[in-house]
C-alpha cells in the first residue's frame, strides 16, 4: 500500500490502514521516544498517545510534510509532555527533599540499573544537554532527518536548527575531550 | 576573494555537517582544507564526535529495548488497535453527533431570523472562526517556547538568563534584550529563558548556569565563580576595549569582579546598605532626620527617642532582622567591642571576655524596652517583622540601595513617607557586617559565542541605569537621567553609602567560615534572655569555636569552592559540636 492511499484509508477510517500505519511506524517512533524519555515504559505511553492522537486528528493532514515527519512531531509532543510532568515531579520532589534536608537519587530504578552496568560515556554527555539540543541530536543522528525536516518537526526555523546542533555538537565535543583527558591523567 | 579564514572555515566544517553549504562554499572550504592542518584536524573530530553519536544512540536503543523486553514498543499492538478503534468508533459517533447538531442549530437560527425578519449574512469573521484552516504540524500544541525568528544561518543565537523578583526590573531587562536584537537583527539573537534553571546537577551553582546559558547577570561572587573553572576570564575583552570604555567604570566596583587578577565578570550595579526609616514616626516624637554622615551615637539617640511601648500607640526604635546588614556586628561596633581579628586568613575570636558579656546583656535590655525590635519565637518570623513595618510602628530598618520600597511594600510605596541615611559611623568603618550587593554579566566557558556575549554585556553595562541600586559605569551613575530617575537626593545618599561599604571580590568567605560561630553565639544570647550565666555560656562558646577553628586551620580554605567550603565547615562544626 503506498502512502498515499494508506493516509485516505486511513482519513476515511478504514481500521485496516490504520494497522498498517502502526505497524510500518511504530518501532521507529518508539526507538525515538526512548531515547528521548530514556524510559521503556514512559516511551510505550508516549507512542501510544501519539498514535491515538494521530488517528484523531489524520483528516487535518494534508500532505505537507512526509507522513514520518508528521509523525515524529506527534511523538515529540507526547515526549515533551512526559518531559514536562516527570520536571514537576522532580521539582516537587526537590522541595519536599530540601524541606526535610534529605538528598535521595530520583533517578528511575531500572535506569540506574543501566547505568552500573553500561560506562556510555556519549550517551551520559548527551543526557547533559538540555532538550533543546538533546531533541535536534537525536532527530538527526539517530532518526537521520535533515535540518530542513527537524526544522518542521520542532516548528523552528533551519538556522535555529543548525545553531542548537552547532552548540550540542561543541558542547559534546568540549565535554567529551575533557572527560578522555581526565582519564589518561 | 576565495579565502576563508579558520573562523570561518570552522563554522562552515559545522555547516557543511549539516548539508548546508552551497557548491561554491564547498569548494572554497576544500581548498582551505587542503592547506590547512588545523581545519583538517577539527573537521575529523567533528566526523569522530558524529560517529560516536549515531554509535552510542544505536547501542542505547538496543540495549533499553533487549533489557525490557516485557515493555518493548515491537510487541504485537492488539491493545493498541483495539484503543485505536474505539477512538475512531467514536469520531464516526461525534461526526453524526455533530452533524445532527448543526442541522438543528441552522433549524432554530432560520427560525429566529424569520421570526425577526431579519435576514442572516455570515460575516468574514464568522466564516474564519468557524471554519477553522489549520497547517500540516498545528494539530499539536506549540513545541517550543515562542523565540525569536533567526532569517540568516549566520546569525549568533546567544542563551541568555536574568531574573530579576522585581516586575520593574525583569521588563526593563526584557526591553534591553529586544532592543539589542533590533540593533543586531543580522548578526546576535538573544534569546532569553522564562524558566528557573535547572541547579541540581553535582557541579553547583555556576556550573549550572555556564551549562545551560551562554551568559548570564547574577550576584558577583568572582572567588566562588573562578574556583568553579565555569566561567571566562573577560580581561582579554576588556584590554581590547578603548581606554575610555575601560576607565568608564568604577575601579573598586570593577576590581570587586576580579579574582587573582582575572576579570570574572563585567560589573553592571552595585546596591551598598543603607538605613531605612519611618519619617512620620520621626516628626511625630518631633526628631529630625539623620544626616548623611550621622554617627553610631546619634542612631542610639534616633532609636530610643523613637520607641514608646507604654501606650496604646506601640512604635519601636530598630528592627534587628535584616538582609543587608549583619545587625548585631553593627551593634558590637558600636559599642566598640572588638571579638573578632579578621586581619589574618582565618578569623580570631574572643567570645568569653567581660566585654562581650556586658555587650549582650546591653542588647537584651534593649531588645525588653522596645529600642530593639525581634519577632517573639512563637510568631511567625515573616509576618511578625513585615506587618511591624507595614504597619508603621518600626522607626529604623536596614535594606540595599534602590530597595527601600521593595522589601516590606511588596514594590508598591509605603503607606507613610519613608526616607534613607547611610548605615552610621562605628568607630571602625567598614566593618564586616556590611557588604554590598553587587551584579555582574558572566560569560559561561562553554560557551560558544562568547564575543556576541561580550557585546550584550557592554550594551546592558551602557543602559544598567534600569537595574536596582547604583550603576558600575560613570557614564551612566552620574548621568542626569539616572539621577532623576533615582532622585538627587536619593543617589546622593547611595554614593555615600557605597563609599562607607566595604566593597570586595570575596564577600562570603568570612560568612561562610563564621556561621556556625554567630549560631553558638546566638544560642548564648537566647539562654541569657532566659536567665542563664553569661560567662559560663560564653566559656562553652569559646571552646566550641576553638575546636572548630583548629580543625579549619589546615585547610586551604581560600582555594575552596564555596559547595567544598560549606561541607568542610559543616564537618568542622559537627566535630566540635555533635548537636550543631
Amino acid at each position: 500500500m503506498d502512502t498515499i492511499t494508506l493516509i485516505q484509508q486511513c482519513q476515511a477510517g478504514d481500521t485496516t490502514a490504520i494497522e498498517v500505519l502502526v505497524e510500518t511506524y511504530q518501532s521507529s517512533m518508539y526507538r525515538l521516544a526512548i531515547l528521548l524519555l530514556d524510559d521503556p515504559a514512559e516511551a510505550d505511553e508516549a507512542v501510544q498517545n501519539a498514535f491515538i492522537s494521530a488517528c484523531r486528528s489524520i483528516h487535518s493532514y494534508q500532505g505537507n510534510a512526509s507522513l514520518r515527519t508528521w509523525l515524529t512531531s506527534i511523538v515529540i509532543n507526547e515526549c515533551y509532555n512526559i518531559l514536562r510532568k516527570r520536571a514537576r515531579m522532580e521539582r516537587l520532589k526537590e522541595r519536599i527533599l530540601i524541606f526535610v534536608r534529605l538528598f535521595a537519587p530520583t533517578k528511575h530504578p531500572e535506569n540506574k540499573v543501566i547505568e552500573r552496568e553500561e560506562n556510555d560515556l556519549v550517551w551520559h554527555t548527551i543526557q547533559t544537554l538540555g532538550e533543546k539540543h538533546r531533541v535536534p541530536i537525536i532527530l538527526r543522528y539517530y532518526q537521520d532527518l535533515s535540518v530542513i525536516e527537524i526544522a518542521q518537526i520542532l516548528n523552528i526555523k533551519e538556522g535555529t536548527v543548525h545553531s542548537r546542533l552547532n552548540t550540542a555538537r561543541e558542547r559534546l565535543r568540549k565535554a567529551l575531550s575533557h572527560l578522555k583527558a581526565e582519564d589518561y591523567e | 576573494m576565495n579565502e576563508i579564514s579558520h573562523k570561518k572555515a570552522h563554522r562552515w566544517i559545522q555547516k557543511s555537517s549539516d548539508g548546508m553549504l552551497t557548491d561554491r562554499e564547498e569548494v572554497l572550504l576544500a581548498n582551505h582544507l587542503s592547506g590547512c592542518d588545523g581545519c583538517r584536524s577539527y573537521q575529523k573530530e567533528l566526523e569522530d564526535l558524529q560517529t560516536s553519536i549515531k554509535v552510542s544512540l544505536q547501542r542505547r536503543t538496543v540495549m533499553l529495548t533487549r533489557r525490557f523486553p516485557q515493555k518493548k514498543g515491537e510487541k504485537q499492538p492488539a491493545q493498541l488497535y483495539q484503543t485505536l478503534r474505539r477512538t475512531i468508533r467514536m469520531k464516526k459517533i461525534q461526526k453524526v453527533a455533530y452533524a445532527f447538531v448543526g442541522v438543528f442549530l441552522m433549524a432554530v437560527l432560520l427560525f429566529v431570523g424569520i421570526s425577526l425578519g431579519q435576514q442572516i449574512i455570515p460575516t468574514p469573521g464568522m466564516s474564519e472562526t468557524s471554519m477553522p484552516t489549520k497547517n500540516v504540524l498545528s494539530t499539536q500544541q506549540p513545541l517550543v517556547e515562542e523565540e525569536v525568528t533567526i532569517e540568516s544561518l549566520d546569525v549568533v543565537l546567544i542563551d541568555f538568563y536574568f531574573y530579576s523578583s522585581l516586575t520593574r526590573e525583569q521588563e526593563a531587562v526584557n526591553a534591553l534584550v529586544s532592543q539589542f536584537n533590533q540593533i543586531h537583527k543580522d548578526e546576535i539573537v538573544i534569546q532569553q529563558t522564562k524558566d528557573f534553571p535547572d541547579l541540581a546537577g553535582e557541579g553547583g551553582y555556576y556550573q549550572g548556569m555556564a551549562e545551560q546559558f551562554d551568559c548570564f547577570v547574577t550576584q558577583t561572587d568572582p572567588r566562588g565563580a573562578a574556583l568553579s573553572g565555569a566561567v571566562l576570564d573577560l580581561n582579554a575583552w576588556m584590554e581590547a576595549e578603548k581606554s575610555a570604555f575601560q576607565q568608564d567604570f568604577d575601579q573598586t566596583i570593577l576590581d570587586a569582579s576580579r579574582y587573582e587578577g582575572s576579570l570574572i565578570n563585567l560589573p553592571l550595579s552595585i546596591q551598598p546598605p543603607i538605613m531605612v526609616y519611618n519619617a512620620e514616626l520621626l516628626a511625630r516624637h518631633g526628631l529630625e532626620p539623620p544626616s548623611t554622615d550621622w554617627t553610631f551615637d546619634e542612631f542610639l539617640e534616633l532609636i530610643t527617642s523613637v520607641t514608646s511601648i507604654s501606650g496604646s500607640e506601640k512604635s519601636y526604635g530598630f528592627l534587628l532582622s535584616s538582609n543587608s546588614v549583619n545587625t548585631s556586628e553593627l551593634l558590637y561596633a558600636g559599642n566598640d567591642l572588638q571579638w573578632l581579628d579578621l586581619s589574618g586568613d582565618f578569623p580570631m575570636v574572643n567570645l568569653n571576655t567581660p566585654e562581650m558579656v556586658n555587650t549582650l546583656s546591653w542588647l537584651n535590655d534593649m531588645e525588653k524596652s522596645g529600642v530593639l525590635f525581634e519577632s517573639s519565637p512563637e510568631e511567625d518570623w515573616w509576618t511578625a517583622i513585615s506587618s511591624a513595618v507595614q504597619s508603621g510602628q518600626i522607626g529604623f530598618w536596614t535594606t540595599y540601595a534602590g530597595s527601600e520600597h521593595e522589601q516590606f511594600f511588596k514594590q508598591q510605596k509605603a503607606t507613610f513617607e519613608i526616607g534613607i541615611a547611610p548605615i552610621p559611623f562605628t568607630a571602625e568603618p567598614n566593618g564586616p557586617y556590611e557588604h554590598a550587593y553587587q551584579q555582574g554579566f558572566y560569560i559561561s566557558h562553554l560557551s560558544q559565542n562568547p564575543e556576541a556575549c561580550w557585546e550584550f554585556a557592554k550594551y546592558l553595562s551602557e543602559h544598567s541605569a534600569v537595574l536596582n541600586g547604583i550603576p558600575a559605569r560613570t557614564s551612566v551613575s552620574f548621568s542626569p537621567t539616572w539621577e532623576s530617575q533615582v532622585g538627587v537626593t536619593q543617589t546622593a545618599i547611595y554614593r555615600v553609602a557605597l563609599a562607607n561599604t566595604l566593597v570586595e571580590n570575596d564577600p562570603h568567605r568570612y560568612n561562610y567560615l563564621l556561621i556556625p560561630v554567630n549560631n553558638w553565639l546566638w544560642r548564648v544570647y537566647q539562654n541569657i534572655k532566659i536567665g542563664n550565666d553569661p560567662m559560663q555560656e560564653l566559656s562553652l562558646a569559646q571552646q566550641k569555636a576553638d575546636v572548630y577553628l583548629a580543625c579549619l586551620t589546615p585547610l586551604d580554605v581560600s582555594h575552596l569552592t564555596d559547595k567544598d567550603l560549606s561541607a568542610e565547615v559543616e564537618a568542622c562544626a559537627k566535630q566540635s559540636d555533635p548537636s550543631y
